[in-house]
C-alpha cells in the first residue's frame, strides 16, 4: 500500500502572495501558479501512519508527502539479517535491496526514514528485576532511581546498539542504495510517554507483565529513549543521513510525549502529534542537502 | 627399626613417584582437609591463572559462586564487561595485600585516596580495575557501580564456603598516599605514571606470609567456616620493575608466593595449599605444558591439574569423565600479536607491562 496524502489545493492558494518566478502574465490574464512542491518519501514502519494520518487532514504542508509502509513488502522491522550477530556483519534484506536498487523511491526529492523506533522500550517499559537505571553522561541531571542497581552506560549502549542493528547498520545500507544527490533523513520516533496511569491502561499486550513487576520509572524510559535516538543519530551522521530530531513544540517541557499526542497504547503517537512533526518537517527540509 | 623412608609412602620417592609415571599421571598433592560438592559455593580470585578454575568448574557443569553477574539486561554482554571471570568483578588480584585491601575497601575499614582515572576518551577508570572495558562515562556511574560492586564483595566474603585463590606476583605498584596497591603499574594499562605518587614494591616472603593471615582472618570474622585453597600461578612474569633477568625475577617471585602459600595452609585449619603450580613447573612436565612463548599454559597443562583437583577435591564427582577440551598442540607464537592474542583468553593487566605485546583495544 502506497499511502499517498498530497495536500489537497485550497482555494485560498490563489490569494496566497507569489514570487515573480511563480506568475506568467498572459494578456491582460494574470495566471497565478502553484508553487511545485518538492517531494518527499517517507519511509518506515508504524511511526508512518502518525505523519501519514494527519496530513489527511492537514494541507498547509510545504512538501508533497508520500510514505512507503515497509511492511507492505518487507516484513517485521528488522531489515537487516540475521537478526542477531555483531555489529557489522549482515546486510539488508532482499526485498527492502531490490525495491531501492530498482528505483523503488520513485522520482523523489527527499527521502526520510523511520524505521523502528520504540526497540528501547523492550528493555524498560516494566520494571525488570532487579530493577536497573542509567547515568547518560550527555544528559547526566535526570533523576535516578537510588533504589535499582546502575548498568553501565558502555554497557547499555552496547547492548541496545547490538538490539538495533537493524537501523545501526540498515540506515548506511539504505543511504548507499539512494541517488547520492537526494538528500536523506531519519525522523527521531516519538518520545516516551511520562504518564505511567496511562501505560498501564493502554498496554493489554503487558498487562501481565505490568501488573508483576510494574511500569517503570518515566526517567528511566526517558533515558533509554534517549540513548536510542543518541546511537541512531550517531549512526545517522556516519552515513551522512540527517537526524532530524522531535522538536520542542512536539514535547513537554520535561521531554516526554504531550498528551495530545497520545494514540490508544503506549508506543506510538497520533497524527495530531504527527502534523507537529510534519510542520518542523516542512521547517528542516530546506536547510538539509544532500551528503 | 626401619628407617623413616623405610616407611614413607610412595609419593616421598622421586624415582616412583616422578620418574616412572606418566608425566600426565603425575599426582603430587597429598590430600584435602575439605571437600567440594555441587551445593559448595567456591568463590574464585587472583591472578589471571585463577580463572581457569572457574572456566573449569563451569566446564563439569559445577556453577562458581557469582555475586556480581552482569545485570539479564546485559547479560549476554557478561564476558565481555568482565562479568563472572571471577566471583566479583574485581578483576585479577595478583598479590595477597590486594586481596586484603578489597575486603578492606569493600567493609568499609580502608578508603585508598587515590582518585578515578580518566582514559583517553575521557570515561573514569577504576585504579583497581583498570581493566574494565570503556571505563565508567560519568562520576557517579564509577561511584554508584563502585557501591553495588563492594556490596558484591561483602556478599562473597560473607557466604562463600570455599575461596580459591592464586597467587600470581610479588611486585607490584603501589601508591606512595597510603600504600594502596594497584593491579598494574598505572601508566601502562591506564593512568599516568608518576614517581612522585607511586612506587614499585617487592613483596618479602615476610610479608605475603603475613597478609594471607591477615586475609584468613578477615574472611573469618564475617565467616567463621570460611574455606581457602591456595594456589601458585605457574605463569612466569610478562616483565620485571627489578634490575634482574625477569627468569631469576620469576623464580624469586614463585618462590616466595609458594613459601608464604605453604606457611599460611600449614598455620591455618581449613586452609590448603593446591599443588598446580608443581604439576606445571615440575622437571617431568612435559614441553607441550607451556606454549611456544614458555610462559602462557596451555588447555594440556590446565587439564592435568584439574584432573588432581578433581581427584582430590571433587569427591564422588571424581568419577563423571568431565568434558574437557582436546588436548591440542600449543598455538604457535611466532609474533607478539599471536602471543598477545593467546594471552587475551584470560583477562591479565600484567600484560600491559610489556608494550610488543599490550593488545590492541578492539
Amino acid at each position: 500500500m502506497l499511502l499517498k496524502f498530497l495536500g489537497r489545493k485550497r482555494s485560498a492558494e490563489a490569494a496566497r502572495p507569489s514570487s515573480p518566478a511563480e506568475t506568467a502574465q498572459t494578456g491582460d490574464l494574470v495566471v497565478t501558479e502553484r508553487p511545485k512542491k518538492k517531494k518527499v518519501l517517507v519511509i518506515g514502519s508504524s511511526h508512518i501512519f502518525a505523519l501519514a494520518f494527519s496530513i489527511k487532514t492537514d494541507d498547509d504542508s510545504t512538501h508533497s508527502y508520500d510514505f512507503k509502509n515497509l511492511g507492505d513488502f518487507c516484513p517485521g522491522s528488522r531489515i537487516v539479517i540475521p537478526v542477531d550477530g555483531p555489529m557489522g556483519e549482515g546486510e539488508l534484506k532482499s526485498n527492502l535491496a531490490e525495491w531501492l536498487d530498482q528505483g523503488g523511491i520513485g522520482d523523489v526529492d527527499y527521502v526520510l526514514l523511520t524505521i523502528s523506533g520504540t526497540d528501547w522500550q523492550n528493555f524498560c517499559l516494566t520494571n525488570r528485576t532487579p530493577r536497573f537505571d542509567i547515568t547518560l553522561p550527555f544528559m547526566p541531571d535526570l533523576p535516578s532511581d537510588k533504589e535499582a542497581r546502575p548498568i553501565p552506560y558502555a554497557e547499555m549502549h552496547r547492548q541496545l546498539e547490538l538490539y538495533i542493528r537493524h537501523i545501526v547498520m540498515g540506515v548506511p545500507m539504505i543511504r548507499a542504495r539512494i541517488p547520492a544527490h537526494i538528500p536523506v533523513g531519519y525522523i527521531e520516533p516519538p518520545p516516551p510517554i511520562g504518564d505511567n496511569d496511562f501505560i498501564k491502561a493502554h498496554a493489554p499486550y503487558a498487562a501481565a507483565e505490568i501488573e508483576q513487576h510494574g511500569v517503570s520509572p518515566p526517567a528511566l524510559r526517558m533515558k533509554m529513549y534517549q540513548l536510542h535516538s543518541h546511537i541512531v543519530a550517531e549512526a545517522c551522521r556516519k552515513a551522512g543521513v540527517h537526524f532530524i530530531r522531535v522538536p520542542n513544540s512536539a514535547k513537554t517541557p520535561e521531554g516526554y510525549l504531550p498528551p495530545i499526542g497520545y494514540k490508544d497504547d503506549p508506543i506510538h503517537a497520533n497524527p495530531d502529534w504527527g502534523l507537529l512533526m510534519i510542520h518542523e518537517l516542512d521547517r528542516q527540509l530546506p536547510t538539509i542537502g544532500a551528503a | 627399626m626401619k628407617t623413616p623412608y623405610q616407611t614413607a609412602p610412595t609419593r616421598a620417592f622421586w624415582a616412583r613417584s616422578v620418574s616412572r609415571p606418566a608425566p600426565s599421571d603425575i599426582d603430587p598433592a597429598a590430600g584435602a582437609s575439605f571437600q567440594i560438592t555441587p551445593e559448595t559455593k567456591v568463590g574464585t580470585a587472583g591472578s589471571c591463572f585463577a580463572q581457569n578454575i572457574a572456566k573449569y568448574m563451569r566446564r563439569i557443569g559445577l556453577t562458581p559462586f557469582v555475586t556480581e553477574p552482569a545485570h539479564p539486561t546485559v547479560a549476554k554482554l557478561g564476558e565481555a564487561f568482565h562479568y563472572g571471570v571471577y566471583s566479583a568483578r574485581y578483576g585479577n588480584l595478583y598479590t595477597a595485600r590486594q586481596a586484603v585491601q578489597l575486603f578492606r575497601r569493600a567493609f568499609g575499614t580502608f578508603t585508598p585516596a587515590e582518585a578515578p582515572w580518566r582514559n583517553k576518551a575521557g570515561a573514569y577508570v577504576d585504579p583497581f580495575r583498570p581493566l574494565i572495558p570503556e571505563g565508567f562515562a560519568s562520576l557517579r556511574e564509577y561511584e554508584r557501580d563502585r557501591e553495588q560492586h563492594f556490596a558484591a564483595v561483602r556478599k562473597l566474603f560473607t557466604e562463600l564456603d570455599v575461596l580459591v585463590f592464586t597467587l600470581g606476583l610479588t611486585e607490584s605498584w603501589l601508591a606512595l598516599a597510603d600504600g594502596a596497591v594497584f593491579p598494574s603499574c598505572p601508566g601502562t594499562a591506564e593512568g599516568e605514571w608518576d614517581p612522585a605518587r607511586y612506587a614499585f614494591h617487592n613483596f618479602t616472603v615476610a610479608e605475603v606470609a603475613a597478609d594471607l593471615d591477615e586475609l584468613v582472618a578477615l574472611m573469618r570474622s564475617v565467616n567463621p567456616n570460611a574455606k581457602m585453597m591456595l594456589t601458585v600461578s605457574p605463569v612466569p612474569l610478562v616483565a620485571t620493575a627489578t634490575q634482574h633477568h625477569v627468569l631469576t625475577a620469576t623464580v624469586y617471585s614463585k618462590s616466595v608466593l609458594r613459601v608464604a602459600a605453604q606457611m599460611a595452609a600449614d598455620a591455618h585449619e581449613g586452609v590448603d595449599y593446591f599443588h598446580s603450580y608443581e604439576i606445571i613447573t615440575g622437571p617431568h612436565a612435559p614441553p607441550e605444558y607451556y606454549a611456544a612463548d614458555r610462559r602462557n599454559v596451555t588447555d594440556v597443562a590446565v587439564g592435568h591439574v584439574m584432573r588432581v583437583f578433581r581427584k582430590h577435591y571433587l569427591g564422588q564427582l571424581a568419577e563423571a569423565p568431565p568434558a574437557e577440551a582436546p588436548a591440542a598442540p600449543p598455538a604457535p607464537a611466532d609474533s607478539a600479536t599471536e602471543r598477545a592474542r593467546a594471552a587475551q583468553d584470560a583477562i591479565c593487566d600484567e600484560m600491559y607491562n610489556d608494550m610488543e605485546l599490550k593488545p590492541t583495544p578492539a
